[in-house]
């Protein structure tokens, strides 16, 4: 059975996913100067690792999944009235809002990591870049990347938080701004990684606290 | 016998406004109950709260002898719940939604599943999402039927399907009710399914349960007396405030003539009837539609427009005859 609901998140998040991926494609490319598009010019202007175009591209396109997915697998089942029939399954709601953040967290994490690793492996082949490469240089990049599940959580909370009107509803996506940049601009990693958790624990019993305690 | 479903004063505010009051129910296993109910009557959330969707103020309820906030998961497979609007997973095929639903059920009968769904004529490729909602009716209904509960609770669960594809879901739910006695609760207000499946119903007015007695038993009990009289008109008020009272759901007075509704009709009512002098009283039987229609639409006035024609035509009539 949760083989079963791994593979209903995973196919209600095809579509995001496969965004996702094109977008993240296009981020590598223009990062890397792949002529992904015929018109791109495939001159390399920026060290890897230490432009902040990095840091733009990669917020938007990771931190729009991020937002994105966690609104979608919480609100989009209270709109279409689905959660009547997932909730009713013999399974504990703890259970069910566990795997749907497995997979969401998994997702965003996995893909927007794939795309730094393939971003660092890139530029640590020789012959791509002309200057050498640490890997110290990729920590921000890496701290940026601890700071999504706030994202994602403040967004699954939005979902699944009941609220007056529309705007309330988004209080913990609004409030996940300011965290993720007190996670992202943290000096050290091993100090995002507390913080991101630190943030992370309250979230994900937020979520199934409402969950469970929220009327459907 | 034990019950199936047992609420006890459950209570739930919408706002400040009570939609379902103080519910005490008891629906005994093998029975088929038919909640009835006005829309905003409170049948859903009633039934909501019996499934957990919904959390109650106050009161409780328990289903198949468990606490239905704390339902564990093995209580939960012995009940199967069709929500109103048959929701499901548009872009599942039906196939998708069978092998979705199967593991959660280790007393799932495939071959039952696959009997209801050729039955409907459902492929397994078709999209949830490019049936019509009969289809999707029918697709819940073999969901639900599957695992073999002991329990359904259907909500609403013919609404919004045409006279034929609705009359084919009652049939197919007569004969699952057939096997093994299941108990079965389910809210609607098409009175013709209820009355062609319920043994039992409740009827809810503004959240508070007025009604719970066999089917039968409802139906044989509302009257409708027609009182005519002649001479002065008489007050509508002299009817509602009489001695009628304790037995009088809803009256209306069209001219001279006069309309009672009754929960029975006995021989005090029908000295206190006699004593208002009409020239003729006339008791008729209700069907179990318009004994629910009358029971849940409380008292009513005459319009005032219909009344001034009434009058308009006999004053006409009184004319042309001097």
């Amino acid at each position: 059975m949760h083989r079963a609901l791994i593979v209903k998140e995973l196919r209600e998040a095809a579509g995001l996913v496969v965004l996702a991926v094109l977008a993240m494609a296009l981020v590598l490319a223009m990062l890397t100067g792949f002529p992904i598009l015929p018109w791109y010019s495939t001159r390399i202007i920026h060290y890897p690792f230490l432009q902040d175009s990095l840091r733009f591209n990669f917020w938007l396109v990771a931190g729009g999944l991020a937002a994105t997915l966690g609104l979608k697998q919480s609100a989009w089942e209270l709109g279409k009235g689905t959660y009547h029939y997932l909730l009713h399954r013999p399974l504990s709601r703890h259970h069910i809002f566990g795997i749907k953040l497995a997979v969401g967290g998994g997702l965003v994490m996995g893909l927007s990591g794939l795309l730094l690793a393939l971003y660092a492996c890139w530029a640590l082949t020789p012959g791509h870049f002309p200057a050498p490469f640490e890997w110290s240089m990729t920590w921000p990049a890496w701290r940026l990347w601890l700071a999504l599940p706030v994202v994602y959580l403040g967004a699954f909370l939005s979902g699944v938080r009941p609220g007056r009107w529309f705007g309330s509803r988004l209080l913990p996506l609004a409030a996940a701004i300011p965290l993720t940049m007190l996670v992202s601009l943290a000096p050290w990693c091993w100090l995002s990684a507390i913080t991101s958790l630190l943030v992370m624990v309250p979230g994900i019993s937020a979520i199934f606290y409402y969950a469970q305690q929220r009327d459907y | 016998m034990s019950d199936a479903i047992i609420t006890h004063r459950l209570t739930k505010h919408y706002g400040s406004k009570r939609v379902v009051d103080c519910l005490n129910l008891r629906v005994p296993q093998g029975c088929v109950y038919g909640l009835l109910g006005r829309n905003g009557a409170g049948k859903s959330t009633a039934i909501k709260m019996l499934l957990g969707m919904v959390h109650a103020d106050s009161g409780h309820a328990e289903l198949l002898g468990e606490r239905c906030d704390h339902l564990a998961a093995e209580t939960r497979a012995r009940i199967a719940y069709l929500a109103e609007g048959h929701p499901l997973y548009g872009w599942m095929t039906i196939g998708e939604a069978v092998r979705f639903t199967r593991p959660f059920y280790p007393t799932w009968n495939g071959p039952l599943a696959d009997q209801i769904l050729d039955h409907f004529e459902l492929s397994r490729r078709q999209k949830i999402r490019r049936l019509s909602r009969g289809q999707q009716a029918q697709v819940s209904l073999a969901l639900a039927v599957a695992p073999e509960p002991e329990l359904l609770v259907l909500d609403d669960p013919t609404l919004g399907l045409d006279t034929v594809v609705r009359r084919d879901f009652l049939e197919s739910l007569i004969q699952i009710i057939q096997r093994h006695g299941r108990t079965i609760l389910f809210s609607s207000h098409i009175l013709g399914d209820v009355e062609r499946v319920a043994d039992r119903i409740g009827i809810l007015v503004d959240g508070v349960l007025r009604v719970d007695c066999p089917t039968e038993t409802f139906r044989q009990r509302m009257h409708k007396v027609v009182l005519e009289f002649h001479g002065p008109k008489l007050e509508v008020e002299t009817v509602r405030e009489g001695p009628l009272c304790p037995g009088l759901v809803s009256y209306r007075q069209i001219g001279s003539r006069v309309e009672l509704v009754t929960v029975g009709y006995d021989d005090a009512q029908r000295t206190a009837i006699e004593s208002l002098q009409p020239h003729s009283i006339e008791v008729l039987d209700l069907n179990l539609e318009d004994a629910f229609i009358e029971y849940t639409r409380g008292p009513r006035r005459s319009l005032p427009l219909f009344a001034m024609e009434t009058e308009d035509a006999s004053s006409t009539d009184s004319q042309g005859a001097a």
